[in-house]
């Protein structure tokens, strides 16, 4: 997502440089073009922009030109041109059950990261520079740790049989009196996912609720709104910018992930970028599997605007 | 709005951060309808001493009466409190009425006559088109009006401002001061605000507290604080005072007489003799200045050296220097009439005042 975007930006730069109303303005007037600022700016965002072209556009680009194109018995991708896997994606029922499941685990982990993460938010901008540091690190402590390695502790944690730590202590607790099934669901993919995208709801929503000003929950306070009121009528709608680019990042991370449903999810809890890894590197089938990643990509570049234009619409009144 | 004056009592309020001690064992009797400021510098426990009334700080001790009736354990939400903000604190995300009615949906009024009270509230304030605008939409000024509004449309028993007027420029300071008088009289509703602008507390307030390092200083209508401070502190932060050092040396008919250095003299009206060394305050606009006519025989009187003269209009400054090395500094009004008093730089003048200009304060 990140790098679309900024690859989007530097594009706009270009395109506003070159375009033919500013030669128009340079004809006619003294002043030169590009101000020396602006050169220096096109100068350091040259490489970058560059490195993004050669390795990520154009790839990209190609991919999704696979997926209206024709794999011939050879495995050569040529033309002729055709919407047939799109066709087959759409019209076969075990694709979309996986594009719904997918979409589904992304937004339920982005609720419940959400959930869990104002509390946590609320604390650290409320405590001390100090406080505030550890709880810093302790958020964002899963991201150091390698996903292969954090994801296969929790299939230890999760898994089926007596031996699984969470079925062993519930099973010696006397709460359950057989292993339930928790690996290889809907459930373990999102405690995976939870796991390691709650920094990305938290710091953001930590970030928008510290520039509240403080004597806004003051004034709500002394006009009679005990602390609840306080949260829901002045913090949590003043903080929704935070909850917007959180709620995008969980979701567009969870949606697009690939370790976590491969390793926690197994068959029962299959998402599309395994079956992008399927279609590519068992089936050979790259056409199919650029049609598959055409589709994941497009569905969450649109759930995601479609939020944050919810979002700004909702802050707006 | 129909506010029932309440009378508010403060007994040994204090409040410790750690081992810091922010507000040290404040007591004061606030009349129903009075208006009192609570002025100092900044760090002396008067922006602390008004988020305890408001209870957004729990004190460390003491108690806090309404009507004679404890309210120091009631939690914040269920007291009856209007309050204004120096950052004005309105909601952005609401609108103008929506900012207003928020008091009053939080005690679950019905929409119909919480919208009749809202409309009321802004007519107050003369904002009564601006419903439906954003905080933002509107200017410094207005924002504080929508504030006040909103603290008065819940009809509190009392109010409390934190540098309410501190964000505006001068000269709308000045007509919101006389703007927020006159309402607060009219509402006769219990005030106290914070402010460490003293000409805002001399303008606004029935009584002046002056508060310093958390500890009460002195307290009195603006005119007896200013014209009979207490203390060196109270002398020097309300307006501009000169201080003598002496040594007091028995007494002459009414007065007691105060011996400075280089045979200066002053008397100061007391009732009682004070042993040993004294301070004496006395404010600039007593003092007389002129030119050396006679060698000065008597007390409160002495001849200086003329520094700088400011012309300020009205008024001229005058910079003297003691023959000890002291400054003086005189006030002194324009007749009005065209002349001026010409006095050179450099030169000696005479400078004298009246007995009762002298006045002696704690030293502390």
């Amino acid at each position: 997502m990140q790098s679309v975007r900024s690859t989007t930006e530097t594009m706009t730069v270009t395109a506003t440089v070159f375009s033919p109303a500013s030669s128009a303005v340079r004809a006619t007037q003294g002043p030169p073009l590009l101000s020396r600022g602006q050169l220096a700016g096109i100068l350091l965002l040259l490489p970058a922009a560059g490195f993004l072209l050669a390795f990520f556009l154009v790839p990209a680009l190609t991919l999704f030109a696979y997926s209206v194109l024709t794999q011939r018995a050879d495995g050569v991708v040529t033309l002729p041109l055709t919407v047939s896997h799109f066709q087959h994606f759409f019209g076969t029922s075990l694709y979309t059950h996986v594009l719904f499941s997918t979409l589904r685990m992304a937004a339920v982990t982005a609720a419940i990261a959400a959930l869990l993460g104002y509390p946590v938010a609320l604390v650290m901008v409320r405590s001390n520079a100090m406080v505030m540091r550890i709880m810093t690190i302790v958020v964002i402590a899963p991201l150091i740790v390698s996903v292969v390695v954090r994801t296969y502790g929790w299939e230890l944690l999760l898994a089926n049989t007596r031996t699984g730590v969470v079925n062993w202590v519930l099973l010696s607790l006397g709460i359950i009196h057989q292993p339930i099934r928790i690996l290889y669901t809907e459930t373990a993919v999102i405690i995976g996912s939870l796991h390691v995208f709650f920094p990305m709801m938290v710091l953001p929503l930590a970030s928008a609720l510290s520039k509240i000003n403080p004597q806004l929950e003051d004034a709500a306070r002394t006009l009679g709104a005990p602390s609840w009121r306080v949260f829901w009528r002045v913090s949590l709608p003043l903080s929704l910018p935070g909850l917007a680019v959180g709620f995008t990042l969980v979701f567009s991370l969870t949606a697009s992930s690939y370790v976590t449903p491969a390793i926690l999810g197994g068959t029962g809890a299959q998402m599309l970028g395994n079956l992008i890894e399927q279609q590519i590197a068992a089936v050979y089938d790259w056409p199919f599997g650029a049609t598959v990643a055409l589709v994941l990509v497009a569905t969450v570049i649109g759930i995601n605007l479609a939020s944050t234009w919810f979002f700004e619409r909702r802050n707006r009144l | 709005m129909h506010t029932q004056p309440a009378a508010v009592r403060l007994a040994d309020l204090t409040k410790h951060y750690g081992k810091a001690v922010a507000v040290d064992r404040l007591s004061l009797n606030i009349e129903p309808g009075e208006l009192v400021a609570l002025l100092g510098p900044s760090g002396c426990g008067k922006t602390t001493s008004l988020r305890m009334i408001a209870v957004l700080v729990q004190p460390s001790g003491g108690e806090i009466f309404v009507n004679g009736a404890s309210i120091t354990r009631v939690p914040v939400h269920k007291r009856n409190i209007g309050m204004l903000f120096q950052s004005y604190a309105l909601f952005p995300h609401l609108t103008v009425a929506e900012n207003v009615i928020f008091g009053l949906e939080m005690r679950g009024i019905k929409r119909r006559a919480a919208g009749l009270r809202v409309q009321e509230a802004l007519d107050l304030v003369q904002l009564g088109g601006h419903q439906h605008k954003l905080p933002s939409q509107l200017s410094g000024g207005q924002q504080q009006r929508v504030a006040l509004a909103r603290a008065l449309v819940i009809e509190p028993a009392m109010l409390l401002l934190d540098e309410p007027l501190g964000a505006l420029d001068k000269s709308l300071r000045e007509s919101m001061q006389v703007e927020l008088r006159l309402l607060q009289r009219r509402l006769g509703i219990t005030t106290v605000m914070v402010t460490h602008d003293q000409d805002e507390a001399l303008t606004l307030a029935d009584r002046i507290v002056v508060m310093r390092d958390g500890r009460l200083e002195q307290v009195g209508s603006p005119a007896e604080v200013y014209q009979y401070p207490a203390t060196r502190f109270v002398a020097g932060f309300l307006g501009v005072s000169n201080f003598f050092q002496g040594t007091v040396d028995g007494r002459t008919g009414e007065a007691v007489l105060v011996r400075c250095s280089n045979d200066l003299q002053l008397t100061v009206p007391a009732a009682s003799v004070p042993s040993g060394s004294a301070t004496i305050a006395l404010r600039p606009e007593a003092v007389r200045v002129g030119p050396v006519g006679r060698v000065p025989p008597g007390p409160n009187m002495v001849v200086a050296t003329l520094e700088q003269a400011v012309y300020r209009g009205f008024m001229v400054h005058y910079y003297l220097r003691l023959p000890g090395g002291e400054p003086l500094i005189a006030f002194q009004q324009n007749s009005g009439n065209g002349v001026v008093v010409g006095m050179d730089p450099g030169q000696p003048v005479l400078a004298e005042w009246d007995e009762g200009s002298n006045r002696l304060v704690r030293d502390e």
